[in-house]
């Protein structure tokens, strides 16, 4: 850790994306493209490595949002059924995939594909759910299994259609707006602030309405939930739909700023459960909160420690660590609590 | 002879269990003799290939067996343990040249340490976290793979020499190149060790064990049973098994990589998961079906239909195949065979008892054999024995 930083102090060329030597701006020249937007008139009242640090901030505050919202659509998948769905890291794939066939040489502007693309992934999510979980909602076990069952499905499928070469998405804003030395491309702004907006608004969905209301009566109990009234197999395809589409959004999103490739879901998969189980399975708030955390570290520790190509370790590392310490989570896991395989 | 034969009637079965009967067996026996006349019944070195590939499938299934069915864990760090012998052999090999005998304890060991070394966190947790932990732990190890280039040699992976690397045993070689049959007869005798190995744990009261904790821990616990220590042990087994596979993997690919497309990769663990379910979680033969229907299954379609079955399309077969099986049809070929076995020969008798002939009573039986579910709303015991 100590030499890291020192490394660090000493040459501050560090191996991390996105950082301002990388986007082939020199920061000490005043940049041409938003003269108005910045808050220092002289770079060099800036510490360096807190421009580093603040940079990293908003790298993990881009990212966050997107494991916050596969965790969201894990943990109210599990909180309501018990099932993990493991074959979401495929729906975002699709998702990424659908946004890319459609917004390609500008079909449909990317914002409006994005929605269309997450729609499309809700909607097959809510097939599968008909045609295939709902006949596991007794063995949450086997609706894991069919998950990877569904996984070779789905990936393959997927492989026929586009192959396994890379594509990309432009993004959609092309500015970035440096303020005291912090690159912040406009598009980060844009999908961090999309992102925040799903995340509230889903928060308030789940604390006000009806819908969300029969939710959480449905994950606390389905057997009283029904005995009063609650349509409990439409809240549970409301709700496969919901994490369906979270996942496509995720996907879409990630297709302005990674390349994507039909592998792409496996990896944020993987974080999405980190994030999920970091935070409880089934607690909501608790995945948000994790999220930011996961996405902190993560990012701090590729750009702070010597190794950045470790940072998945980290992240993994950082769960694992956490599921010692507390099994259920940092947040106590709420819903159905059968964490058993049989 | 006589008394042999009447011993032999005496054995068919009746209303109880029908695995263990001789009459039952012995043809089972005879059809596990099948694969020693692979080398000789097959007419490209091509199929002898991917018969040795079914063998190692065959070791790596059996080894998820003991933890997956067995002990009621569903671990998906298997292929990365899988990966991880035969990195260590392929090390071993490229730096000290140790001959094949030597390669595969130590490779069958190092995999066994490292199941314990993921397992001692990750029996921490259990069901869904359980899986999760070790999906987390086999990244981790395919990181290493990736970036520990000092080590492990990188993404450029490990490819081995088998003209200048030790292929012998004693005075029989081993490379594949020339003699693939010695060298599948090698991997078969190991795939024998471990079905054998399993049928022993399984009859043994340390698999009664696992068995126990995965029906009802709880209850285990209550009874005095360490559980920790015998889902590490399980895990340290199935290590173990991985461990060897590896080694038999390097010889027979001759290049290993930690790549996204790799075998190792943790996902793939799904391809052994669905061996078994497809060939029966409840039988100790399982998993051999399982290995040699994914291995051959894609072989006889191509074979009928003219090649409509790329790999592609075969893990989309293979990924409904999976999911419908898991919905209709838990325990697998060898369950539903089972199953029908014991309604043929339940239903026939029943025919028998009521007084017709013995070919009209053996075409209701094998009617009725289809359809199980049928013969039991008769209130005849199609499943006499509780499965395990």
């Amino acid at each position: 850790m100590t030499s890291g930083l020192l490394r660090f102090i000493a040459a501050p060329a560090i191996p991390c994306y996105n950082l301002p030597h990388q986007r082939g701006a020199n920061h000490n020249e005043p940049q041409a493209a938003a003269p108005g937007l910045r808050l220092f008139e002289r770079e060099g009242r800036v510490p360096h490595d807190l421009v580093v640090f603040l940079q990293q901030l908003f790298n993990a505050l881009r990212i966050s949002g997107i494991y916050a919202l596969v965790a969201l659509g894990i943990t109210v998948i599990f909180g309501l059924t018990g099932i993990v769905k493991f074959s979401i890291g495929q729906l975002i794939t699709l998702g990424a995939f659908l946004a890319f066939a459609m917004s390609d040489n500008g079909r449909l502007p990317f914002l409006l594909a994005v929605p269309l693309a997450a729609l499309s992934v809700a909607a097959l999510s809510l097939l599968l759910e008909r045609f295939v979980f709902r006949a596991t909602i007794h063995t949450p076990i086997n609706g894991f299994i069919v998950s990877l069952g569904l996984i070779l499905v789905l990936q393959n499928i997927m492989v026929e259609g586009w192959g396994t070469t890379a594509h990309f998405i432009p993004p959609v804003l092309s500015k970035t707006w440096v303020v005291g030395g912090v690159h912040m491309p406009a598009n980060d702004w844009l999908i961090i602030w999309i992102t925040a907006g799903l995340i509230a608004s889903l928060l308030l969905i789940l604390r006000t309405t009806k819908y969300g209301r029969a939710m959480r009566a449905c994950a606390e109990d389905r057997e009283a939930a029904a005995l009063m009234g609650i349509p409990v197999g439409i809240v549970i395809a409301c709700t496969f739909a919901l994490g369906g589409g979270l996942a496509g959004i995720a996907g879409g999103l990630l297709g302005s700023i990674n390349t994507i490739n039909v592998y792409l879901g496996q990896s944020y998969l993987l974080k999405g459960f980190a994030v999920a189980l970091v935070g409880g399975l089934g607690n909501i708030e608790g995945a948000v909160i994790a999220a930011v955390l996961v996405g902190l570290t993560e990012t701090m520790a590729a750009g702070y420690l010597s190794h950045p190509e470790w940072r998945d370790g980290y992240t993994f590392g950082l769960m694992i660590i956490v599921l010692l310490i507390r099994p259920t989570g940092l947040f106590r896991a709420q819903g159905q609590l059968q964490q058993t395989l049989q | 002879m006589t008394t042999a034969i009447a011993r032999f009637r005496q054995s068919f079965p009746g209303q109880h269990a029908t695995s263990d009967v001789l009459a039952v067996r012995l043809p089972i026996l005879l059809l596990l003799a099948l694969p020693l006349l692979a080398p000789t019944l097959f007419p490209t070195s091509r199929l002898v290939s991917l018969a040795v590939t079914a063998s190692i499938y065959v070791i790596v299934a059996n080894g998820l067996h003991v933890v997956f069915s067995y002990n009621g864990q569903l671990s998906l760090a298997h292929t990365t343990l899988w990966g991880l012998g035969a990195y260590s052999a392929g090390l071993l090999l490229v730096h000290y040249d140790l001959p094949i005998a030597l390669l595969i304890p130590a490779a069958g060991l190092t995999a066994a340490l490292g199941a314990v070394l993921i397992g001692i966190p990750a029996f921490r947790t259990s069901g869904f976290s359980f899986a999760i932990v070790t999906f987390a732990a086999a990244e981790i190890l395919r990181l290493i793979g990736n970036d520990w280039t000092r080590l492990t040699h990188g993404g450029r992976g490990i490819t081995i020499d088998l003209f200048t690397a030790p292929t012998a045993l004693g005075p029989i070689k081993f490379d594949t190149f020339n003699h693939l049959a010695n060298f599948y007869y090698l991997t078969l005798a190991f795939a024998y060790v471990s079905i054998a190995g399993i049928w022993a744990i399984r009859n043994s009261s340390l698999g009664r064990t696992f068995i126990a904790i995965k029906e009802n821990e709880q209850l285990a616990r209550s009874l005095g049973i360490n559980v920790y220590f015998h889902k590490l042990l399980a895990f340290a087994v199935s290590g173990f098994y991985a461990g060897v596979a590896g080694v038999l993997f390097l010889y027979h690919q001759k290049h290993i990589d930690p790549g996204q497309l790799s075998p190792f990769n943790a996902l793939n663990s799904i391809q052994f998961l669905l061996m078994i379910l497809i060939g029966g979680r409840a039988s100790t033969l399982g998993p051999v079906i399982g290995a040699i229907v994914v291995v051959f299954g894609p072989e006889v379609v191509n074979s009928i239909f003219g090649n409509i079955l790329t790999p592609t399309r075969a893990q989309i077969v293979f990924g409904s195949t999976l999911a419908l099986s898991v919905l209709t049809a838990p325990n697998g070929i060898a369950g539903q065979t089972r199953d029908g076995f014991n309604t043929f020969v339940a239903v026939t008798r029943r025919s028998r008892e009521r007084g017709r002939s013995w070919p009209v009573s053996m075409l209701i039986g094998l009617g009725y054999s289809f359809w199980p579910r049928a013969a039991q709303r008769h209130g005849i015991n199609v499943r006499p024995e509780r499965e395990p």
